[in-house]
């Protein structure tokens, strides 16, 4: 029902997907390549293009950087169809006068609460976290023996770490924006104001009074926990010390969802 | 089964310094309800109330059997209870038997049960080929039947339907006064419905309760509260009028002379039954008294009626 009328949603997704039909593609074709198989979609022979994309996966491309480097650019889309989902979930219920029709039944503002938490936190892991399984299933199914499933397992794991933190904070964030806007669209914008605004907060502090401060942007406390989850030496990153970054990601995350718990437990139902 | 679906006692709810109920004490019987009350009487108070939406401040209620004021009390009661609020309100982005299944399914129905339901009562208020279009582009009418749809959908054993005439046209008022005439007197739905329309409330029940800042002043069969003031009684006179008059107020009635040649009069018998004395102010006044019949007020006069009896008090708790 909720996608039926959702095409801006739809449209979301449609990038990911395509992105990750393209990833999963060569993710395949490195290992087929490797194995010197000639893959069936080249009706079992490989042109001269097949050939030179099969030798470019072959030298650049490795599985498990193409599983963290789509991943955490998956972040920014994850944020825009959490965003676009979830700022109405409040503040349309509010102004449509639902909740004295959700509230006069057997439902509990913290199971109401949950259900959208739960329900944005879906739409987001979907954009988020689903690329990564697609693309480590067909890695792990192409690879001989089930090589990469073997060696690779942990990210996996990495990937669902980094994308909890994110869509906690995410979904926080939006949930927050929605119980304190009055309509949708304020919302959206508190969504990306808020996120613009602590990274110019950051880049305004950071070099001038004290390069910890760069972690008051959300962004840039995200790639520091990128860096220490998947374990890449030697990126460069703005925040230097991890337990700042998810100091400040959990804070962040613990004071939105409280905000918005607090905004549902003191709404008054009926006037 | 008679036993009473609504029972406070002594029920209290302030808000800081303002006591919005004052140990109400009510048995509200099976069957269709109004509550009355002016603005301020307390009546959304106490839906809050019953509804478990708010705690009450003191004494104890109990609404189908279940207790507000514990939390599996609560969530009992709204099970049970059908609520239609007097505010717009739907489920933004849903068609009217979307919204109507998927409340129904919170109310605990299965996802089976509670599309047959929804469609079933949905039918019930005649919304037609209308239930699948998108709810924001409903008329007023259409939005209180699905109001009232969504009310019904999880079959309660009380309705509760806070101002269901509320913005409608004649024409729409008097389908939902149809629609709920039939629920409390053919379906025998218990039904508490609050309004400040009385003529809603005389043509749908057939007991009112009349809160007045916070207390009741009235709670009785609407037959026996109309019954009430037959020591009024109307009378007509051939002629000279000014003269039967002139001979009621030497007897020291109270009268009101509503026409030419009728009159109000209070009779000073506690039953009404003795015209006596209006045959003796006719003879005095030789005047021929065409005909005399006790008067049956309306609701509206006993409503004011009530509110009037009632000693003033300060809404205001002491502290």
């Amino acid at each position: 029902m909720a996608l039926k009328r959702k095409l801006p949603l739809l449209l979301l997704y449609i990038v990911p997907a395509i992105a990750t039909c393209v990833v999963s593609f060569l993710v395949y074709l490195k290992f087929a390549a490797e194995e010197a198989v000639i893959p069936e979609a080249f009706g079992g022979q490989m042109g001269f293009a097949a050939q030179m994309i099969a030798r470019q996966a072959t030298t650049h491309l490795e599985a498990r950087m193409q599983i963290i480097t789509f991943h955490a650019n998956m972040n920014m889309f994850s944020l825009l169809c959490v965003a676009w989902y979830g700022s109405g979930l409040f503040c349309d219920d509010r102004r449509s006068g639902a909740f004295q029709l959700y509230f006069s039944r057997p439902l509990s503002r913290m199971n109401y609460f949950l259900g959208k938490a739960l329900c944005v936190g879906f739409f987001g892991m979907l954009v988020s976290f689903g690329p990564a399984v697609v693309i480590f299933i067909v890695a792990s199914l192409a690879s001989p023996e089930w090589a990469f499933f073997k060696q690779e397992w942990d990210i996996l794991l990495r990937a669902l770490a980094f994308s909890v933190t994110w869509l906690a904070l995410v979904c926080g964030l939006t949930l927050f924006a929605s119980s304190m806007a009055s309509r949708k669209s304020f919302a959206l914008l508190g969504v990306f104001c808020f996120m613009g605004f602590s990274v110019a907060v950051a880049q305004v502090l950071g070099p001038f009074v004290d390069s910890r401060l760069y972690a008051t942007s959300i962004l840039f406390d995200m790639q520091a926990i990128a860096h220490q989850i998947f374990e890449r030496e030697g990126s460069w990153r703005m925040v230097q010390e991890p337990w700042l970054a998810w100091t400040v990601i959990w804070s962040f995350t613990g004071l939105f969802f409280s905000g918005a718990a607090l905004r549902l437990a003191r709404l008054r139902i009926v006037e | 089964m008679n036993e009473p679906v609504i029972q406070l006692d002594r029920l209290e709810k302030h808000f800081g310094a303002v006591q919005a109920l004052r140990g109400l004490t009510l048995s509200v019987a099976p069957g269709p309800v109004g509550l009355l009350g002016p603005n301020g009487a307390g009546k959304s108070t106490l839906l809050k109330l019953l509804l478990g939406l708010i705690a009450p401040t003191g004494g104890c209620a109990s609404i189908v059997g279940f207790d507000p004021a514990t939390r599996q009390g609560r969530l009992a009661i709204r099970r049970r209870v059908g609520y239609m609020p007097e505010s717009d309100s739907t489920i933004p982005g849903m068609n009217a038997v979307e919204m109507t299944m998927t409340l129904g399914r919170i109310s605990g129905l299965g996802a089976e049960d509670a599309m047959t339901r929804a469609h079933e009562v949905l039918d019930y208020v005649e919304l037609h080929e209308e239930r699948y279009r998108d709810i924001e582009g409903y008329s007023t009418g259409m939005k209180q039947r699905l109001k009232l749809a969504q009310a019904l959908a999880h079959d309660p054993d009380i309705l509760l339907l806070d101002e269901p005439t509320n913005g409608l046209d004649p024409k729409g008022r008097r389908h939902m006064l149809e629609l709920i005439e039939d629920l409390g007197k053919n379906e025998r739905k218990n039904l508490l419905l609050c309004s400040h329309l009385l003529p809603d409330i005389e043509k749908t029940c057939e007991k009112v309760v009349v809160l007045h800042r916070g207390s009741v002043v009235a709670s009785e069969e609407i037959e026996n509260m109309t019954r009430r003031d037959e020591r009024w009684m109307r009378v007509e006179v051939r002629s000279d009028s000014e003269r039967f008059a002139g001979e009621l107020e030497r007897e020291g009635l109270l009268f009101e002379h509503t026409e030419p040649l009728r009159f109000r009069v209070r009779l000073p018998d506690a039953n009404g039954e003795d015209g006596d004395i209006l045959f003796a102010c006719a003879r005095a006044s030789q005047v021929t008294l065409v005909s005399f019949e006790p008067v049956h007020s309306t609701l509206e006069e006993a409503f004011f009626k009530a509110l009037d009896e009632t000693p003033s008090q300060p809404t205001e708790r002491a502290s």
